[in-house]
């Protein structure tokens, strides 16, 4: 009987290291960038909730495509407004003729220990537009993107803000975006 | 007694093994691209992306190094500022296409630096504050970013669609004006459609990943020449191709 449980451990504990010298890849991700939250993070951030600062110019834009994101992952993801610098920062602004309409960053990361060991685990993001080319509903569209970005998500030709001026002209999340936070942060 | 010693190997192995890889990530490891780019323009074919060019030249990268940042006033940011580093290239014209203008142009494009500054010294022009430190939450926060200085390559995120410029590469570039950097002006590139690497016998490697619906423009100029780019946009109006002096 004793043998049997000793066994068992160990087979148990073999399965589980050697799934731990694999890394898993989601759909539609972004690298392997995402927030320390949810069910792999449970002791530092258990509550899946990010908070967001919406600042800049054409701000009702910006705040339409986070009600909109609000909305879409409502149940399994939550976004608090601030009014000063938090989590992910939100902005329209006027950076010039540049290449580029819309620029997500990760400002600051820091390293997963207990699910991707990887220098992945984003602590403060930037979704930004460029106001010299995009103003209205496109300008909408393209914070709808940057936001996603911020969560992690990669471009994708799913029917929705994240496959923007890459595969489509729409401007806001579909059900896709859903699941794919879902798979994200189980 | 042999299934448990067999296991107790195989835990022992992959534990290590798993710590091993562990170590090597946290000392070694880098950050994927942190920045992510959603480009403006996408031309489809060579009309699109000639109607949106100023200029397209055949040019050899003379030097890159870091300039100015782009900076957005963000009262609440660390700094009080927005600021994306940009990468500032210098070419020689070989070879106008469309348009004409000064031999020597540079083109100027959003870049993303890691580890730190190696070798020569800091550009000339304004310097930016020092970034500060956001508010951290418990563990290690590490910026994404690193103060001013030329870099390597290699300490670089690759953007893609927009990866660096190396001294002595030689390239087609669909031009346009880009933006002001330390009262500097600048070109930009349209979007990766409009930069095209020049190797060994003219072969091409394009630098966007996108599809394209021309068989000569973008991504389907893999593995081509660039005498197959060079007769595309010759049919198109306007193109006149013309080495320069």
């Amino acid at each position: 009987m004793r043998k049997r449980a000793i066994t068992a451990a160990l087979g148990v504990l073999v399965l589980v290291l050697l799934a731990g010298n694999f890394k898993v890849a989601s759909a539609h991700q972004w690298w392997a960038w995402h927030w320390g939250v949810g069910l792999w993070h449970f002791w530092e951030r258990p509550s899946k909730n990010l908070g967001v600062w919406v600042y800049g110019s054409y701000s009702t834009e910006s705040n339409t495509a986070l009600n909109d994101w609000k909305s879409r992952l409502s149940g399994i993801f939550t976004f608090t407004s601030y009014g000063s610098h938090t989590d992910v920062s939100l902005f329209a602004g006027n950076y010039g003729a540049t290449d580029w309409g819309g620029l997500a960053s990760i400002e600051n990361y820091d390293y997963d220990w207990w699910h991707w060991w990887c220098w992945c685990k984003i602590t403060h993001a930037h979704a930004r537009t460029n106001t010299y080319w995009w103003t209205g509903t496109g300008l909408q569209g393209v914070q709808c993107q940057e936001f996603g970005h911020t969560l992690g998500l990669d471009h994708s030709n799913t029917g929705d803000c994240m496959g923007k001026t890459y595969y489509n002209t729409i401007n806001v999340t579909s059900s896709h975006n859903r699941t794919d936070i879902s798979s994200m942060y189980p | 007694m042999k299934l448990n010693t067999a296991l107790g190997i195989a835990a022992a192995v992959l534990g290590a093994t798993f710590a091993g890889q562990v170590a090597v990530s946290y000392f070694f490891g880098k950050p994927g691209p942190t920045h992510f780019v959603s480009w403006r323009h996408y031309p489809k074919n060579a009309q699109e992306g000639t109607a949106l060019a100023k200029r397209i030249v055949e040019a050899r990268v003379l030097n890159s190094q870091r300039g100015p940042d782009l900076v957005l006033q963000a009262p609440g940011e660390p700094g009080g500022v927005d600021r994306i580093p940009q990468e500032v290239v210098t070419l020689q014209v070989e070879t106008d296409i469309k348009g004409a203008g000064p031999g020597r142009i540079e083109v100027s494009q959003a870049a993303a630096f890691i580890g730190s500054p190696i070798g020569r010294p800091a550009p000339s022009g304004p310097t930016p504050p020092k970034p500060v430190a956001p508010d951290g939450r418990s563990g290690r926060d590490r910026p994404a970013q690193v103060p001013q200085a030329t870099y390597p390559s290699a300490s670089r995120h690759v953007l893609e669609g927009a990866p660096p410029y190396q001294a002595g590469e030689r390239y087609v570039l669909f031009l346009t004006d880009g933006p002001t950097l330390g009262g500097r002006s600048t070109h930009t590139v349209i979007s990766p459609e409009g930069r095209y690497h020049i190797g060994a016998g003219g072969a091409l490697q394009p630098v966007s990943p996108r599809p394209s619906a021309d068989e000569n423009f973008g991504t389907n100029l893999r593995g081509k020449n660039l005498t197959n780019l060079r007769g595309r946009l010759q049919q198109i109006p306007g193109i006149q191709i013309r080495p320069v002096r």
